[in-house]
Order: C-alpha cells, then sequence, then structure tokens
C-alpha cells in the first residue's frame, strides 16, 4: 500500500515538483499551502509523512504546525508521524535549525535546507519511514 | 494571550511580558551592554523574583537566551514552557513607507525590514537582530513588528514632503517619516479615553517630550502632521539633538573648520540641543534646577525648550482647525511643570488656559479653559502588546469568517 506524505508549503512551483517526484516513487501525496490547511489535513488523511516548510503566512508557521502535531500526538488522538521540515531560514536570518532537530525547540526527524533536490527528500523519507 | 515586547537597541534590549486578557504586566527587565564583556541582565517577574547581575554577553541572541530562561524558570519564572507565549511584538524604529500599519514578519517583509536599514542604520539594524535571536529562543510565537513610524504614514504629501528636488523624494525616499508614533498614538487615545469622547472626532496635540523628542497633531484619529522628519533630528530641542535649524548652518561650519559629514551628524545629534546650549548638561531635570537658582544660561535654555513646544502647539492647531487637547507625556512632559507652563503661556486664544495648582499636582488635566490640557504617561510596550493583539484577534476573526464560508 502507498505510503501517505502530506506537503505543507506555500511555494507551488516546489510543492509541484515535489508531487511529481515522489509520486513516481510510489507515495501518496496530499497538500496543503499554510497551517490551518495543514493541521485540517492532517487530521483527515493521517499521513505517514509529513514535509512542512517553516517559513509560510509568517516565520514561525512551520513550528507552530509541527509544535500542534506533536500536541496532538501527546494527547494520544493520533500515532507519532515522521516530520521532514524543509527550511528556508538559514539563508533569510542565517540561523542554522539543523542544530535544534529533535529538541523541544523544533520536533521534527529531519530538517533540509533549501533549495532542495527532489531526490534528496524522497531519500530522506525513505530513511525516515525504515 | 501571553504577549512579549521586545525593544532591541544596539547594545541592549528591554523586555515585557504582558498577560493580555487583563494587560497585567508579568515580567519585565533589561539587558545592558550587549557585545561587551561587562554586560548586565536585570529581570523582574513581578511578585516573585529579581534578578540583577553582570555577566558577558556576546550578542541578542544571548541576550534573549537569558530572558527565556528567566521567565521560564522552573522555580522562578512565570510562564512554564516558550510555548505559552503566543506571540513577540517587536518595537521597529523604521518601516520608511512600506509599512503603513504592524505586522506579522514573513519572509516579505523580514526583506523590506532589510531594505529598510538605509533610513535608520543605527536602530532598524538591531531590532532585526531582535527578531532573528527571538525566533531562535521562542519558535513557536508570532512574531509582530510595530513601527515608530507607521502612526505617521496618515499624513498628507503637503505634510512629509520637503521642498528640495523632488526626485529625492521619488528616488531616495528622502521625506518626512516621524517617529514615535506608538506614543503619539497610545498617549492620543488614551486621552480621547479620559475625556470620554470619540477618538476619531478629536483635534488632539501631543507632546512626547523626552530627552528624544516630539509632537504630533491628531486629527480624528489619525496622525496629520508630526515634528520629527527623515531622521528624528527635527523639530523639537531634544537633550542632545538640535532639532529645528537653518540647514545651511552645517554647511557653513563644515566649510570653515573642515569637518566631515561623519562628524557633523555627531554634533547636530549628539552635542547639541539641551547639551550644546549648556555646554555638557542633557539631563533637563537638572538645568531645571539651575533654572530656578536663577542661573541665566539655564533660563534661556527652559524658555527656548518651552517656546519650540508653543510654537509647534500654534502650528498644529492651525493645520488642524482647532484644538480640543494638548497632551504632554515622557520625562520632560511628564515632570516639568515649568516647561508646560511656559509652553502654555499666553495661549488663552485657543481656549487654552493653564490652572497653575493642577499643574503643580501633576494631575492628568490641568487646564481650566475648553481645551484640555493633560499630562498622560506613555506606556509604549503596552501600545506594542495591543498593537500585536489586535493583529492575533483580526487573524482569528478571519480565520473564523473562512471557516463560515
Amino acid at each position: 500500500m502507498s505510503k501517505r506524505v502530506l506537503l505543507v508549503d506555500d511555494d507551488k512551483a516546489l510543492v509541484e515538483t515535489l508531487i511529481e517526484t515522489l509520486e513516481s516513487h510510489g507515495f501518496k501525496c496530499e497538500f496543503a499551502s499554510d497551517v490551518k490547511q495543514g493541521l485540517e489535513a492532517y487530521n483527515i488523511i493521517k499521513p505517514d509523512v509529513i514535509v512542512t516548510d517553516d517559513v509560510m503566512e509568517d516565520i514561525s508557521a512551520g513550528f507552530r504546525f509541527v509544535k500542534q502535531i506533536r500536541t496532538i500526538e501527546k494527547q494520544g488522538k493520533n500515532n507519532r508521524t515522521s516530520i521532514l521540515m524543509l527550511s528556508a531560514l538559514k539563508n533569510m536570518t542565517g540561523l542554522d535549525f539543523k542544530e535544534r532537530v529533535g529538541t523541544e525547540y523544533l520536533p521534527v526527524d529531519e530538517l533540509l535546507e533549501k533549495p532542495v533536490n527532489p531526490e534528496k527528500v524522497v531519500s530522506t523519507i525513505n530513511h525516515l519511514l525504515k | 494571550m501571553k504577549i512579549l515586547v521586545l525593544n532591541c537597541g544596539s547594545s541592549s534590549l528591554k523586555f515585557r511580558l504582558f498577560e493580555m486578557d487583563d494587560e497585567k504586566l508579568l515580567a519585565k527587565g533589561i539587558v545592558e551592554e550587549i557585545g561587551h564583556t561587562n554586560g548586565r541582565f536585570k529581570c523582574d517577574i513581578l511578585g516573585r523574583h529579581k534578578i540583577d547581575k553582570n555577566s558577558s554577553i556576546a550578542n541578542h541572541k544571548d541576550a534573549i537566551e537569558l530572558v527565556q530562561r528567566s521567565l521560564c524558570d522552573k522555580v522562578t519564572g512565570c510562564i512554564k514552557e516558550v510555548d505559552e507565549i503566543d506571540a513577540i511584538g517587536h518595537r521597529v524604529v523604521h518601516g520608511g513607507e512600506a509599512f503603513t500599519s504592524s505586522v506579522f514578519i514573513n519572509e516579505a517583509v523580514m526583506k523590506k525590514l532589510h531594505e529598510c536599514v538605509r533610513f535608520a542604520p543605527l536602530h532598524n539594524p538591531s531590532n532585526i537582530e531582535g527578531i532573528k535571536a527571538s525566533l531562535w529562543q521562542f519558535p513557536f510565537a508570532r512574531q509582530a513588528a510595530v513601527f515608530d513610524t507607521a502612526f505617521h504614514q496618515t499624513m498628507e504629501q503637503e505634510a512629509f514632503i520637503y521642498a528640495l528636488p523632488y526626485s529625492w523624494y521619488k528616488e531616495k525616499g528622502i521625506r518626512k517619516y516621524g517617529f514615535h508614533g506608538t506614543s503619539h498614538r497610545y498617549v492620543a487615545e488614551e486621552a480621547a479615553r479620559i475625556l470620554g469622547k470619540p477618538f476619531d472626532k478629536l483635534k488632539i496635540i501631543t507632546c512626547h517630550l523626552g530627552s528624544g523628542a516630539s509632537m504630533a497633531a491628531v486629527k480624528n484619529g489619525k496622525s496629520i502632521d508630526t515634528s520629527m522628519g527623515f531622521t528624528p533630528l527635527e523639530g523639537m530641542i531634544m537633550g542632545t539633538r538640535c532639532g529645528d535649524i537653518d540647514p545651511a548652518i552645517p554647511l557653513y561650519v563644515m566649510e570653515a573648520d573642515g569637518l566631515s559629514a561623519s562628524q557633523m551628524d555627531t554634533i547636530l545629534n549628539k552635542k547639541s540641543g539641551v547639551f550644546g546650549l549648556t555646554e555638557g548638561i542633557s539631563d533637563m531635570r537638572i538645568v531645571e534646577d539651575y533654572m530656578l537658582e536663577g542661573k541665566e544660561r539655564y533660563v534661556l535654555v527652559i524658555k527656548m525648550v518651552a517656546r519650540r513646544v508653543k510654537k509647534y502647539i500654534g502650528a498644529y492647531a492651525a493645520v488642524m482647525g482647532g484644538v480640543d487637547a494638548v497632551v504632554f507625556t515622557a520625562g520632560v512632559g511628564e515632570h516639568s511643570l515649568i516647561v508646560r507652563q511656559l509652553a502654555c503661556e499666553g495661549l488663552e486664544f485657543l481656549g487654552i488656559s493653564l490652572d497653575n495648582a493642577l499643574n503643580d499636582k501633576n494631575e492628568v488635566v490641568i487646564s481650566s479653559g475648553k481645551t484640555a490640557v493633560m499630562v498622560i504617561p506613555t506606556n509604549e510596550e503596552l501600545a506594542i502588546a495591543r498593537e500585536t493583539k489586535t493583529l492575533l484577534t483580526m487573524e482569528s476573526n478571519t480565520g473564523d469568517r473562512n471557516k463560515n464560508e
């Protein structure tokens, strides 16, 4: 059965490219472009993996999104979902959020800096699903 | 709803944490000498704990880490987790023409903030550093920018364009921007509230007289003119800034004494105003003490400062077609009885009649004429917190509306 990936990113061109690549590797994709839509989609499709942008409607949108996912999981409503963050913040702010991965400040499993290679996204997702 | 307000300077960071449901102040403090080995951190978790310690604080990131640790301290702090803070309101000095109101910070806003650095090279870079550092320490909080310049963006062209080559405005952005907008708006709104009249139906002159000083004409809830200009140098006689002068003077002295632009900039901003006139004192409390002793130079300084305020009251009453209230705020405005008295003297034709007994007692309303003269302490931090709360509320309402669609 195809693994389900939820893409949350406001960069439509990137989302289209990622969907094309992921689907060619057998993934089933859904997408959302902001936190609100992302949470709605998450609750409906219960993805195996979430790939999310960090900067969307504002610079902390992606952080709030993953925090809310983890809160829902903590409440026992859903199983833990692997999260890959695609980050534009290092370029924008000089801050290296890779240091924060897996901490209470950034409860995601992996972070790739933008611009991303779609094949790298696929290999990272495969790694997270192992 | 908890909102943290940050005011980042080049070597300092002031903060206040509010519970906005009842506007209760939970914590306040300051980090000083950032970037130096003799840094100092003062924090007051109200009713619980006080910190006053020296340590080396390398940058704004370290400074905000100190703030975060103190607020979240398991024993003495006032919040349990970083995600309890819903939003951070950042004071940003210059928003140029790009920002007419407060905004949540996204990629486009960050880009524009960097573009505005050219207008405030001493202030905006620190504001940007504060935004980055707070994103690092409080990643789940909304980040809002509240601009000193935004309130004055309602000025008409005739008020904000200088009589200089028009291309300077179009190509270089040279125009009057005005500053202290958050304070002017706050005290003007407070004045309307205290008078029990609608803010958008009043003509108010606000006098923010601190070490930096500016005045604004607030008509029907909007700033239509203000005394600071392209930079904070224009307008009032300030602690160390000259305010309005003949622009030919610096050119004359630069040529005569062979001074560079940078040297003249330092003289106009840091060695003029009250400091320049007294040859070394910028603190108006000391100047007032000497004035009361009858020392001639200090009498002159106080008269000059008050006269400048009076001239602007007259000018702003003229451009607004009247005045309902004159509001004094900030250090000098809130505490200098003599500046208020001299500034209002002889303005009975505008309905301004100061009651000396009320003025001496520092009452909220210190006049007896038809135009209210008021003393209202400014609270820029609370004003920034309110602005940030408004953004959150607007977003929440928009979300609800979308939901209903």
